[in-house]
């Protein structure tokens, strides 16, 4: 370890070069002085290195137990506002919450009405860039024609009031980004989420979040990693 | 004329030598094809070269500027390595970390999951991340912009310090 001297704060790599220093540079001033007197220890560059590890390390791995469900510091006080409106958790393997959906040609419906074959439930903001990729990649890659050979249904949902910010409406969005492959099919449906709906299926306001919903109306699947980037799977899961 | 006048020295002796003259061609083309793939790609949560195809006219810019500033970095850092001259590595790191970091923050789950960590996603609170992710995907030129400056700034000290002790 390094260290410094305590009157001028000069650097030195020993004891005898700090003593040559102080005998040099104070001595007249100072007197006689114990080594011990004239060096200040400084934290070397090895452990100050390991101190700034150490303190990205530690909030990264509680943000990762927090973020699976191990740690949760304030889950009491989220669970108690999602009692006061009426939000229900959704969890994978349980039956999908029933939520209505105000399509973009102006009808509503409800996902207990598309039970008898699976959906792809995506929640997504129109203005966030990954989303929108994601709808051309799908599109442009034919993706989602895999989805309607194996009888699936993909409903893209914006999330209420796109969470807050301004973005293109939902029917802008998929005729902007889905392209004419998106225009009057059955098995696409674009609409708009209430409140509840979006604090039900995205309590952590992810900017997108997809679910698979089997034929009988059970979550198979989740992630809120983005669709395209999963898209795979999910064409096995349904 | 002062301006510029380390830059200068260093950039004039390490381009006479065609060995650094071809490592610096080189590392360039390298980074700044990795930054064309990385920026676009970042805000996905993944490293995919299929997201090349939604990169903006800045992100290009910024990619060429990025991937020379990098280049040049570590060709001088290699050059000063050889005179024994101490550089300081932080400046190139930091500039490397915001001008990717900003893409990755703008749509990834990074900020949902710090903010959750936080107790800041609640229904009733109408919302902190997405706001702050909003934020990200409106602005990040002017990140890009702090981290070409952060490259530069780092540039000049590495230069200033190789120009001290190599002039003559």
């Amino acid at each position: 370890m390094s260290t410094k001297c305590k009157f001028c704060n000069k650097k030195m790599e020993s004891d005898s070069g700090l003593l040559m220093h102080f005998n040099d540079k104070h001595r007249s001033e100072k007197g006689n002085l114990n080594i011990n007197e004239i060096k200040r220890s400084s934290i070397s560059s090895r452990t100050l290195l390991i101190i700034i590890i150490a303190c990205c390390i530690v909030p990264l791995i509680l943000i990762t137990l927090s973020s699976i469900g191990i740690l949760s510091f304030f889950g009491s006080q989220t669970a108690s506002v999602q009692s006061i409106y009426g939000i229900t958790n959704v969890k994978v393997g349980e039956l999908a919450p029933n939520i209505p959906i105000k399509l973009t040609n102006g009808t509503n419906i409800t996902l207990d009405s598309l039970r008898g074959r699976p959906v792809v439930l995506w929640f997504i903001t129109t203005w966030c860039p990954s989303c929108q990729e994601s709808e051309s990649i799908l599109a442009d890659n034919g993706y989602l024609k895999q989805l309607y050979s194996k009888g699936a249904l993909l409903v893209t949902v914006e999330l209420y009031n796109d969470l807050g910010n301004n973005g293109p409406p939902i029917s802008n969005f998929a005729s902007q980004y889905g392209g004419n492959l998106v225009q009057n099919k059955n098995w696409l449906l674009y609409g708009t989420s209430s409140l509840n709906a979006t604090y039900s299926y995205d309590p952590k306001e992810y900017l997108e979040i997809y679910y698979v919903i089997n034929s009988n109306g059970i979550i198979t699947n989740t992630s809120y990693t983005g669709l395209v980037n999963n898209i795979n799977s999910v064409l096995q899961e349904v | 004329m002062y301006l510029l006048k380390y830059e200068r020295i260093v950039m004039h002796t390490l381009l006479k030598n065609r060995c650094y003259t071809f490592l610096l061609v080189i590392l360039s083309t390298i980074f700044t094809a990795i930054y064309l793939i990385l920026l676009p790609s970042l805000p996905n949560g993944t490293i995919n070269p299929m997201f090349i195809e939604f990169i903006t006219p800045i992100q290009i810019i910024f990619s060429v500027i990025f991937g020379i500033m990098i280049g040049l970095m570590i060709t001088l850092n290699i050059y000063a390595a050889k005179l024994k001259i101490h550089t300081s590595k932080g400046g190139p790191i930091a500039g490397v970390l915001i001008g990717t970091l900003v893409n990755a923050l703008c749509c990834t789950p990074i900020i949902p999951s710090i903010l959750v960590f936080f107790g800041a996603s609640t229904p009733v609170l109408f919302a902190y991340s997405p706001h702050i992710q909003a934020f990200f995907e409106q602005n990040y030129p002017y990140f890009y912009i702090l981290s070409f400056l952060i490259f530069f700034a780092a540039f000049h000290y590495t230069a200033k310090s190789i120009s001290c002790c190599k002039r003559g």
